[in-house]
Order: structure tokens, then C-alpha cells, then sequence
């Protein structure tokens, strides 16, 4: 159960909604990474680090078929807790998380996304996605 | 202790996790989960994530389980679980000493997770909590 990225909530609490991808954006968005909507309403990756307010990706890839032919991905926002490899840079238990302009989490200055509940032996971390205002 | 959550478990999400060896919490206990993956009672120093306990350790069937159920999210709780102070409607709350809530300061280098939305026993700190 830990040993790959996860989603560790039920969908019933957090909201779910789609929108096109940004014709602008590389093929770069994947799974449980977290991006931004432009002017345009459309998920693209956030215009700098620290940015909110930020969605979760849960659609596997703008690469796969079904998303392509679509041309939709699902995000996610709310409270939930995830196994996640989109991270950069080293965190630590307790470390506030944003969403950084690559669309992965890492620690920084901005809007808390999450907090690092864990992270587990093969360099995947145990995140609770919960919106945080930080003194 | 006093300890009552207001929302429906289908409004908030519910996990178990192992509690470690030698701790003790009540429901209404602030607790964080530690590098093995164990539930161990919030500090100042290790604050967040902050899960609300749901499980007496005491319990015959936690203690033979060996887990803890704890909740979070948009969540409404009677709670007598706070370091002495002064509360009142609206005083924004954050992780005190021992798993306790604590009035927010300016100086606190931890987040608010809550708010006093009702006090309703103020001699024993019984009140109604936001939690964020």
C-alpha cells in the first residue's frame, strides 16, 4: 500500500471537477501533480512558485488516450491525504509544502498546500493536502 | 475528559493508524504521525499534520487492536482539551504542549488549526471547536 503513489482518502469529502488543458502547456501535467487554471479556465502549471490557489491532478497523464481524446484532466481540492512521488527537493516530517512552478510540492515560500506527514523508506512521502495559512 | 464530535463521519475522513508504544491519548488529543508511522501526540515543535484522536488508549479493544482511529478535516468538536487559559468566541487556536489546543499568538511559529466558536464551561475549558 505504501510502496506506490496513492491516494489515501475517499473521493466522497474532497471536490471533483474537470477542465481542458492548457493548449499552451507541454504535455507535463501527470497524475498528483498540482496546477493552476489560466484566464482561460484551463489547467496549466502554476505561473510561480508558491502559487495559489492550486488543484491536484488526478487523471494519470494528458498523454493517455482517453485524456487526450477528452482533452480534459480531473482535479481535486479540499482535505485528503496522498502517497506521492511529485516532490523536489529534500523535505522532512512536519515540513509546510507548496506547490512549486513545475507543478510538484517542495518546501518554500507561498501558500501551504500540505504538510509532510511521512516520508517512507523508497522516497515517497505521505502528504495531507490541507490549505494552510502560516504566520 | 470531554469529547464529542459534531460532524457526521461521512463529512470528514477517518484513518487508523498504529499508536506508539507508551503513548496515551484520549479522543479530543491532538496527534501527528512520526517517521514510523506511528501516532504520537502533537507538539509545537511537530505540529503538523494534526489529526484529531477519536480512540481511548485505555480502551480493552484499542489496547488489543494497538490503533487509533483519527479524523480530520471541516470539522465541529466539544473539546475540554486546552492549555489553561483565557477563551473566547473566535480566538483563533493552534497545537499546544502534549497533544492540548492552545490560543494562537503572533509569536507562534505554528499554524492555526482552529477556532473557539462556543464556550460553554469556561472553569473547565468545555467548548465548542472549529476545526480547520
Amino acid at each position: 500500500m505504501l510502496d506506490k503513489p496513492a491516494l489515501l482518502s475517499s473521493l466522497a469529502n474532497p471536490r471533483i471537477f474537470v477542465r481542458p488543458v492548457s493548449v499552451f502547456e507541454p504535455a507535463k501535467i501527470e497524475e498528483y501533480m498540482f496546477v493552476a487554471l489560466d484566464g482561460m479556465g484551463c489547467a496549466t502549471l502554476p505561473p510561480y512558485d508558491g502559487f495559489f490557489p492550486v488543484y491536484m491532478v488526478l487523471s494519470r497523464s494528458v498523454l493517455e488516450p482517453a485524456v487526450r481524446a477528452a482533452g480534459m484532466v480531473a482535479l481535486m481540492h479540499g482535505r485528503f491525504r496522498v502517497i506521492t512521488d511529485k516532490v523536489e527537493g529534500p523535505v522532512a516530517e512536519g515540513d509546510p509544502l507548496i506547490a512549486s512552478a513545475s507543478g510538484l510540492l517542495k518546501k518554500g515560500r507561498g501558500a501551504v498546500v500540505g504538510w509532510v506527514e511521512r516520508v517512507l523508506s523508497n522516497g515517497l512521502l505521505v502528504v495531507c493536502v490541507r490549505p494552510t495559512w502560516m504566520p | 475528559m470531554v469529547f464529542e464530535l459534531l460532524t457526521g463521519l461521512n463529512r470528514v475522513d477517518v484513518f487508523s493508524a498504529p499508536l506508539k508504544k507508551g503513548v496515551s491519548v484520549t479522543p479530543g488529543t491532538l496527534v501527528v504521525i512520526d517517521s514510523k508511522g506511528e501516532v504520537v501526540r502533537a507538539t509545537p515543535e511537530r505540529a503538523m499534520p494534526v489529526y484529531v484522536c477519536i480512540s481511548n488508549s485505555e480502551e480493552p479493544a484499542v489496547r488489543a487492536a494497538g490503533t487509533v482511529a483519527l479524523v480530520y478535516g471541516d470539522l465541529r468538536m466539544k473539546t475540554d482539551n486546552f492549555v489553561d487559559d483565557d477563551y473566547s468566541p473566535g480566538d483563533p487556536l493552534t497545537v499546544g504542549p502534549n497533544g492540548a489546543l492552545k490560543k494562537h499568538t503572533a509569536s507562534d511559529n505554528t499554524p492555526i488549526v482552529g477556532y473557539v466558536e462556543q464556550v460553554i464551561d469556561p472553569a473547565n475549558k468545555v467548548m465548542i471547536v472549529r476545526f480547520v
